[in-house]
């Protein structure tokens, strides 16, 4: 296990968009964020809107817009280029290169399924897309790759649906079009933003069965972005929260969820409903997220951290991401034993994959 | 909403009202085009050649609509209905192409802003937003002049001489009208192209490893088509009327070549004998060019409206 390469390993990752207050401050929407996803593995990066979710998942493909956005510093290492070699620096390709890597290597779902799709063009069209873009295959192959995907997440008379336009499709039958659109390449990742979001409940279970069901038989690796701490329990091997731009706790999770050491994980656990609970009212974590423009010195989550909210340590320093139990990681300083953190260094390239 | 429901309360007493118009209107525009502009389109060669037919002294001049000349005659005794053929067959193409190069023009230069955004975006918009201050038919007589002597050079290769003046003159005012109008189509274009780069599907794309010269012609430019199609029939009306002011003020095509606007001119002299007693109306030298260019105007933009409102997919349902 040990020994084991991540697929891919974002280091110290930070950018960066200028301010909308007019100065020339520049904004930091993701600073210093490490993760890394391993093979067959599904990490989920879990945290309230605006805490730089998105921008870790956007900037794995280079989709930031550059300008206005800017990688400041960081790496984002990529080994699934086929033969294994040297892992390569996805921030470093060019635009000709990256646009390799989209859509075949590393595939993307969005949050929206009824936009994301070109309302001009029919299903088919879509589909194919990517494949003729990607694979040098003939038309009739492409087609037939193409009916085997949308037969793969579960749609009904695939070649008929091929010629229908994207109005006619329910959100839960897009969603799984744009899922049959992102594997019809094979890719080694599968970078998942919120792709439930936008869906009913019931047809949230279908889609988050069927990306389960996906990732048992390609074996790949899916990265989920989500605020839905039901899906990360359900889903997930590894959790990565994040807060203000920041990895604020990161572990196995079953850790993360039995074990949680930062009061921000702690606050949205608590908030969640419980079933057959007798509570009328769910906790909440008092305040909001700061504004990237504005955040608080020291620790980001002091203001509306309920558990020692008057240390003064915790206003004037940023606690660093330690190792504070075995392989589980967090970033505070009331976290029991983070003061004799066994490792100093947050070094995240050790992780269990759990639920093979 | 307020014209809807407006007009639904008076339905029993007009009988043109705007529910007809929603269900009918385009049919109808495109009837009345091709009532008028297959006629001046189809006789264009004999046209041509009979439109300055003078017949002075005797009956033939300034003679009223008969069976042989039934729009009548004009003061050289040429016959009105020729000389509104041709009038409508330079009209109609000074308008059709003089659109289709705004079209170009406006379609380019607004993708190509919209799609660079930042700066570029920026400077090119001030370019158009400079243009729009300027009068244009100022704009219009700079270009005609610049550009007649070389276009009566060129087109003097393949045509005799007299001909060739009277295309240059049509030519060179159809590229001015043309270069002048394309100003607001580069403003839709570039405010289309705007909300379209931020369309969730076009990101989508990119996820895909679309490039960028695929990501136009086959993301943004179909989802352009209604906007410019429509566009483009508003634009048609407006160039003819272009064509037809500049040549009622003198400006556009010159004596003996007619059109619309300067046979409405040369009959405007008509309107000095209302009220006048003494002196006969000599209607049909002013009736006829007017109402051709408007019945032709109101096709248009009839046939505009209702590809409007077929093409724009928001509106659709309201107007079933």
């Amino acid at each position: 296990m040990t020994d084991e390469h991540p697929l891919l390993k974002i280091e110290d990752l930070a950018v960066s968009f200028p301010a909308t207050d007019g100065s020339d401050r520049r904004v930091h929407a993701v600073s210093g964020v490490s993760l890394s996803v391993y093979p067959r593995q599904t990490l989920a990066v879990v945290g309230e809107s605006g805490c730089g979710k998105s921008v870790t998942a956007l900037s794995t493909l280079k989709l930031i817009p550059t300008p206005p956005g800017r990688h400041e510093h960081g790496h984002i290492w990529w080994s699934g280029d086929s033969d294994g070699g040297q892992p390569t620096d996805l921030l470093s390709l060019s635009e000709k290169q990256i646009r390799r890597v989209r859509g075949n290597q590393i595939a993307m779902i969005f949050q929206e399924p009824m936009t994301s799709l070109n309302p001009v063009y029919t299903i088919g069209e879509q589909i194919l897309e990517p494949i003729l873009l990607h694979q040098k295959a003939p038309r009739g192959q492409a087609v037939q790759t193409a009916i085997d995907a949308l037969t793969e997440v579960g749609i009904a008379d695939p070649e008929a649906r091929l010629r229908e336009y994207p109005h006619r499709l329910s959100g839960g039958m897009r969603q799984r079009v744009m899922i049959a659109m992102a594997l019809a390449c094979q890719p080694k990742l599968l970078l998942a933003d919120e792709p439930t979001t936008a869906l009913d409940v019931t047809i949230q279970a279908q889609i988050l069965e069927l990306l389960r069901k996906l990732q048992h038989e390609r074996g790949m690796s899916i990265l989920l972005i989500t605020h839905d701490l039901g899906v990360v329990a359900e889903n997930a091997d590894v959790v990565a929260v994040m807060y203000a731009g920041r990895v604020v706790e990161y572990g196995s999770v079953r850790d993360v969820f039995s074990k949680p050491l930062h009061p921000y994980t702690k606050g949205l656990l608590a908030s969640m409903p419980v079933l057959g609970d007798k509570r009328t009212r769910l906790a909440t974590i008092p305040g909001q997220v700061p504004n990237p423009t504005n955040y608080p010195t020291g620790c980001p989550f002091h203001p509306r951290c309920s558990d020692r909210k008057d240390d003064p340590q915790c206003a004037a320093e940023h606690p660093a991401l330690l190792e504070v139990r075995e392989k589980h990681w967090a970033a505070c300083w009331h976290a029991p034993g983070y003061d004799q953190a066994k490792a100093t260094t947050p070094d995240l390239a050790y992780r269990m994959a759990l639920q093979t | 909403m307020a014209s809807v429901s407006a007009s639904s309360q008076t339905d029993q007493w007009r009988p043109l009202n705007a529910k007809w118009l929603k269900r009918q209107g385009g049919g109808f525009g495109l009837v009345v085009l091709l009532l008028i502009g297959l006629p001046c389109l189809v006789t264009l060669p004999w046209s041509v050649s009979r439109y300055d037919d003078q017949r002075l002294g005797g009956d033939e001049s300034l003679a009223s609509p008969s069976f042989a000349e039934p729009m009548g005659t004009d003061l050289l005794g040429r016959s009105v209905l020729w000389r509104s053929l041709l009038g409508g067959a330079v009209s109609l193409s000074i308008g059709g192409c003089a659109a289709m190069i705004a079209v170009v023009i406006g379609v380019l230069w607004g993708t190509a802003a919209g799609f660079s955004g930042g700066r570029v975006d920026a400077a090119m918009m001030r370019v158009v937003d400079v243009l729009y201050g300027l009068p244009y038919i100022l704009l219009v007589v700079l270009l005609d002049i610049a550009l007649s002597p070389w276009m009566e050079a060129l087109l003097g290769v393949a045509l005799a001489a007299d001909r060739a003046a009277g295309a240059a003159q049509v030519v060179t005012l159809l590229i001015a009208i043309g270069g002048v109008s394309w100003l607001t189509m580069a403003r839709v274009v570039r405010g289309q192209v705007l909300s379209l780069k931020a369309q969730p599907f076009i990101e989508a794309a990119r996820a895909c490893g679309v490039g960028p010269v695929r990501m136009f012609t086959h993301h943004v430019l179909p989802n352009l088509i209604g906007p410019i199609v429509v566009y483009t029939t508003l634009t048609v009306p407006t160039a003819i009327l272009q064509e037809s002011f500049l040549s009622f003020l003198g400006i556009g095509v010159q004596a003996p070549l007619p059109s619309w606007g300067n046979l409405a001119a040369d009959g405007l002299e008509e309107l000095h004998a209302l009220g006048q007693p003494g002196i006969d109306l000599r209607w049909w030298l002013i009736v006829w060019p007017c109402t051709l260019l408007g019945l032709t105007l109101l096709g248009l933009n009839l046939v505009g409206d209702s590809l409007h409102r077929r093409l724009a997919p928001r509106t659709k349902a309201a107007a079933g």
